[in-house]
C-alpha cells in the first residue's frame, strides 16, 4: 500500500532518501519548511504520478538531478530558498504540464533555459534572487521544436 | 499562460524585451535589482492586466521623462492604475 499523499512540514530531517522513487503512486510530495540537506535524490525521477513536489524552505544542495524531467505529470515545482546550485536544465521544457515553478533564493547560475518559453501551461515562473545571467529576452526566444542551451 | 513572472535579484543584461509584450495575461512583472540597460520597450502598454511591476535598480536602465515613481522615487507600482499610469508615460 503506497501513500497518495506525503505531507510533512516544520519538522526536523535529514536528506531526502533515495528509496522515496519506490513510492511510485504519490501524487504530492511536500516537505516545505523543514531543515532536508543533502541532494534531491536522482530517484525521485520513478514517480510518474507526482503532480506537486514542494520542498521549498530547506537546505538541500547540490544541482537540479536532470531525472527530474521525467516527471511528465509535474504540475507544481516549488525548490526555492534552498541551497540548491549548477545550471537550470534546459530539459525542464519537457514538463508540459508544468503551471507553476518556484526556484527562488538558490544559487543558480548561467542563462535562463529558452526551453521555458514553451510551456503553455506555464502561469507563475519565479526565480528570483540567483545568480543568473544573459539577457530576459532568451526566456522568449521561443522555437518550440529546438531546444539549445549554451 | 504566463500571469507571473518574477527575476529580480539576478544579473540579468540587455533590454527588457519587446517581445514580453505578447504575454497577454501578464499580472505581475518584477525584473528589480539586475543590469538591465536602454529604454522600457513602448509596446509593454499592451499589458493590459499588469498590476504590478518593478524594475527599480537596474541603474543603467532609462527612466522615461515624466515617469511617475512610487513614494521612494522608485520604479515600483503595486495597483493596477499605478501600473498602467506607468505604461502611458513610454
Amino acid at each position: 500500500m503506497y501513500a497518495r499523499r506525503h505531507g510533512l512540514f516544520g519538522l526536523q530531517l535529514g536528506p531526502i532518501p533515495s528509496c522515496i522513487g519506490k513510492l511510485t503512486q504519490l501524487e504530492t510530495i511536500d516537505l516545505h519548511n523543514n531543515k532536508l540537506n543533502g541532494p534531491i535524490p536522482p530517484s525521485i525521477g520513478k514517480l510518474s504520478n507526482l503532480r506537486s513536489l514542494v520542498v521549498h524552505g530547506n537546505e538541500l544542495s547540490g544541482q537540479i538531478p536532470v531525472e527530474i524531467t521525467k516527471l511528465l505529470a509535474l504540475k507544481t515545482l516549488w525548490i526555492g530558498d534552498n541551497q540548491l546550485d549548477g545550471k537550470i536544465p534546459m530539459q525542464l521544457g519537457y514538463l508540459r504540464n508544468l503551471e507553476s515553478l518556484q526556484a527562488r533564493n538558490n544559487h543558480f547560475v548561467g542563462k535562463i533555459p529558452a526551453s521555458l518559453g514553451t510551456l503553455a501551461k506555464l502561469e507563475t515562473c519565479d526565480l528570483s534572487w540567483n545568480q543568473l545571467t544573459g539577457c530576459v529576452a532568451r526566456f522568449y526566444n521561443v522555437c518550440p521544436l529546438v531546444f539549445t542551451d549554451t | 499562460m504566463l500571469a507571473n513572472l518574477t527575476l529580480d535579484g539576478n544579473s540579468l543584461t540587455g533590454q527588457i524585451p519587446s517581445a514580453l509584450s505578447g504575454l497577454k495575461e501578464l499580472v505581475s512583472l518584477h525584473l528589480y535589482s539586475n543590469q538591465l540597460t536602454g529604454k522600457i520597450p513602448a509596446e509593454l502598454r499592451r499589458l493590459q492586466q499588469l498590476s504590478k511591476l518593478s524594475l527599480f535598480k537596474n541603474p543603467s536602465l532609462e527612466v522615461p521623462d515624466e515617469c511617475p515613481l512610487n513614494t521612494e522615487g522608485q520604479m515600483c507600482y503595486k495597483s493596477r492604475a499605478d501600473v498602467q499610469a506607468f505604461l502611458l508615460c513610454l
